[in-house]
């Protein structure tokens, strides 16, 4: 123990007293930081100036300019001005053309004659890649025909209007503790969020174990060291020690979190979601914690394992891709763990030890999980902890010591059954 | 007899390869004692399956009478150089050094204070708060020497030690093997340098193809190989005793002249006494007679072969 503690402390100290550690820790609130008020204070939503060219009805093109034209509701919806243009398509193509390459609008929309029995509106652009722009000329163009085809019935345009008003969905998660609030948008914010942390976290100390413990190896210090300390002990103080850093990190990227919070100068101007992201529940903090910590271990005995293993950098380049693997798989699911917490994907992911650290949290941030579930998952990932941490201490042992060839899989269970 | 390291039986198989083949060893208490070997004889494998860095495939090794794999503590009583040398080059000399003390067991003050005192010895003083990485090569094999004594171990293991050291500082580690002597700890030292082991050892180990050729006490092992040669002094010139041993006439299968008489090879079933009657019958005044003892150099070519390939011809000299 108190050699695990010795260990601790030399690589607690090397990693913190590097440039990477001060850089992570100042650039990584920085990014929370536009994370957090950058929506707001930019947003996404961009001004666009579209000439409209209207073959239907003139009251169809004026219900299409009126409804593209409306107030932007939030800062990602986009702003349009619209040019009404006369003549049709065919003798103005050429020079609406033009005049996109010229700059001088950004594109146009053409509403056709036969619009109301079903064809499509033509949308012409330098660029046609935003799939928001699409929905709004969309959503637009099927309000003007609409009113037209309702106002062709003989509903009277006060009639319509109401008919037309828009109805918002105030969500409420119920849970063992009473109605919590959050919108789809927060949880899907904070499941991205922890899910993003594991993920810097992982590949950042992930790869600086697996160089620490290669460093070991080829410049033999780990043969002096392991004839003092047993392997398995100085591999666990050395991967508690760079995990001790992280955890470092990660309090103060919190405690820069809370005090942003704290100014009531920042916290006014941040957006609904940001702040509902924010209230979590204490419980749920506590198994988000249970479940990063362990699930960081986890790979950084992997890594550690991998450094000792390996023969050369390229080699240990090559190979940790393999290992953030199981952290990806997840983050593909992200949408289909979001979509349905509890479905087969998300209930399969949050059992599996390696991918259960993502996505786990992932899943609570969305919604409550059984104990049961949660306790067996916590488990499995203790177990399989517990497991890799051995087996990485004994393919340590053997493994800072062999040269040559990169060990087979073959090799490495060997190594592992090897005393 | 107390023993500082006793493996009994010892074996590791790489694959197909025996690195090391049911090795016995014993090391008295209180003597330098050399491991000898050509390269690839197993000699680091030795070591490290008697440190516990390896484990041994079978037989049994006790470090300071303990098995080091039941009681690691007792590894805490060894300074360890190992032939390939590392340090961490991030850290200054003296965290290093203090560092490599704390794990094996020494308080941060007392092994800042020993650090610093062997710091000084190996004049490394101007260099206490920099880099490793900033030394030479020279000087970081200084720190690594620093790192395997400043502890006061009982038993020292050098594989190689002088490798890579100037002059001056191979006879700083010189005296830093008989001092430790002086006090009663035990120095094993593998080395390919006879010279150094015949002048250092009090007994040493030869080891080919991962299996004891010999070992015994300097004096046991050069007895047992110094064969049927004599040098010989005459109190005068003789022109009869000469031709006599030029000619490899009588008991005398082959001859040297030495500029203070001759030396000579009896026939194997010749004796001593056959060879000084036969010399007497000359008439000729013997001042020196004396068995003629190898050199560790000449019995190391001998027993390993010239080629490095082992003749194996197991012996025990001693317990």
């Amino acid at each position: 123990m108190r050699e695990m503690l010795i260990v601790f402390q030399r690589d607690f100290l090397a990693h913190v007293n590097t440039r990477a550690f001060i850089i992570g820790t100042v650039l990584v609130p920085i990014l929370i930081w536009a994370m957090l008020f950058l929506p707001t204070a930019i947003g996404s939503g961009s001004s666009r100036t579209l000439a409209l060219v209207n073959e239907a009805p003139p009251s169809v093109g004026a219900a299409f300019t009126r409804a593209i034209t409306v107030a932007p509701r939030t800062d990602w919806d986009n702003r349009y001005s619209i040019q009404r243009d006369s003549g049709s398509f065919e003798s103005r193509r050429a020079a609406l053309n033009q005049r996109i390459l010229a700059g001088e609008i950004d594109g146009y929309v053409v509403i056709p004659a036969d619009v109301l029995a079903g064809a499509k509106i033509l949308y012409r652009a330098r660029s046609v890649s935003s799939p928001k722009v699409i929905q709004e000329l969309q959503l637009a163009a099927q309000r003007a025909v609409q009113t037209q085809r309702l106002s062709e019935s003989g509903v009277a345009q006060a009639a319509i209007d109401i008919l037309w008003q828009r109805v918002d969905v105030d969500s409420v998660r119920v849970t063992e503790q009473g109605e919590k609030p959050g919108s789809a948008v927060s949880g899907f914010l904070f499941a991205y969020l922890i899910a993003f942390l594991i993920y810097i976290l992982v590949i950042m100390y992930g790869a600086s174990i697996l160089r620490s413990v290669f460093e070991e190896k080829t410049n033999r210090i780990a043969e002096i060291v392991v004839s003092s300390v047993p392997a398995g002990r100085f591999l666990t103080g050395k991967i508690l020690g760079v995990g001790a850093v992280a955890m470092l990190q990660v309090a103060i990227w919190a405690a820069v979190v809370a005090v942003l919070l704290g100014l009531p100068a920042l916290s006014s101007r941040m957006s609904e979601e940001t702040l509902s992201l924010l209230s979590i529940d204490v419980g749920i903090v506590a198994a988000l914690l249970l479940f990063f910590v362990m699930g960081f271990f986890l790979y950084a005995a992997m890594f550690a394992a991998l450094g000792a293993a390996v023969t050369s950098e390229q080699e240990a380049q090559s190979l940790q891709g393999l290992l953030f693997l199981p952290i990806i798989v997840p983050l593909m699911f992200l949408g289909a763990i979001i979509n349905d917490p509890s479905g087969r994907a998300a209930y399969l992911l949050s059992l599996i030890p390696f991918t259960s650290p993502v996505a786990m949290p992932m899943r609570l941030a969305t919604s409550p999980v059984p104990a049961a579930e949660l306790l067996t998952a916590g488990l499995a990932l203790a177990a399989t902890l517990a497991a890799v941490t051995w087996a990485a201490g004994k393919i340590y042992r053997i493994g800072i010591l062999s040269t040559g060839k990169r060990p087979s899989l073959a090799e490495l269970y060997r190594w592992v059954r090897a005393s | 007899m107390q023993h500082a390291l006793v493996l009994q039986g010892i074996r590791k198989q790489y694959h197909d390869h025996v690195a090391v083949n049911e090795l016995d060893l014993a090391v008295p208490t209180g003597v330098i004692y050399g491991i000898l070997g050509p390269n690839g004889a197993g000699k680091t494998t030795t070591l490290r399956m008697a440190l516990n860095i390896i484990a041994c495939d079978r037989g049994e090794t006790r470090v300071l009478g303990a098995n080091p794999a039941q009681h690691r503590e007792v590894l805490r009583r060894v300074g360890y150089l190992p032939e390939e040398r590392g340090l961490y080059r991030k850290m200054t000399v003296i965290d290093v050094i203090v560092y490599f003390a704390r794990l094996k067991g020494v308080a941060p003050a007392a092994a800042r204070a020993e650090a610093d005192r062997w710091i000084e010895r190996m004049g490394l003083g101007d260099w206490r708060r920099s880099r490793v990485e900033t030394l030479s090569k020279g000087m970081q094999q200084k720190v690594q020497f620093i790192a395997t004594v400043s502890h006061q171990p009982d038993l020292l293991v050098l594989d190689e030690p002088t490798s890579g050291l100037d002059p001056v500082n191979q006879e700083v580690l010189r005296e830093t093997m008989l001092d430790a002597r002086r006090q009663g700890r035990t120095v094993i030292l593998s080395t390919h340098n006879m010279q150094q082991a015949e002048q250092l050892c009090d007994a040493v180990c030869i080891i080919a193809g991962g299996a004891k050729l010999l070992d015994g006490t300097l004096d046991e092992i050069r007895r047992a190989h110094s064969d049927h040669r004599f040098a010989v002094t005459f109190e005068a010139p003789s022109e009869a005793a000469d031709t006599m041993l030029r000619t490899r006439r009588g008991p005398f299968v082959s001859a040297v002249r030495k500029p203070d008489g001759w030396e000579f090879e009896l026939a194997p079933n010749a004796t001593v006494h056959e060879a000084l009657a036969t010399l007497n019958a000359l008439e000729v005044g013997i001042a020196r007679f004396a068995r003629v003892q190898p050199s560790l150099h000449e019995i190391f070519i001998r027993r390993v072969g010239r080629s490095g390939a082992a003749v194996r011809r197991p012996e025990q000299l001693h317990a």
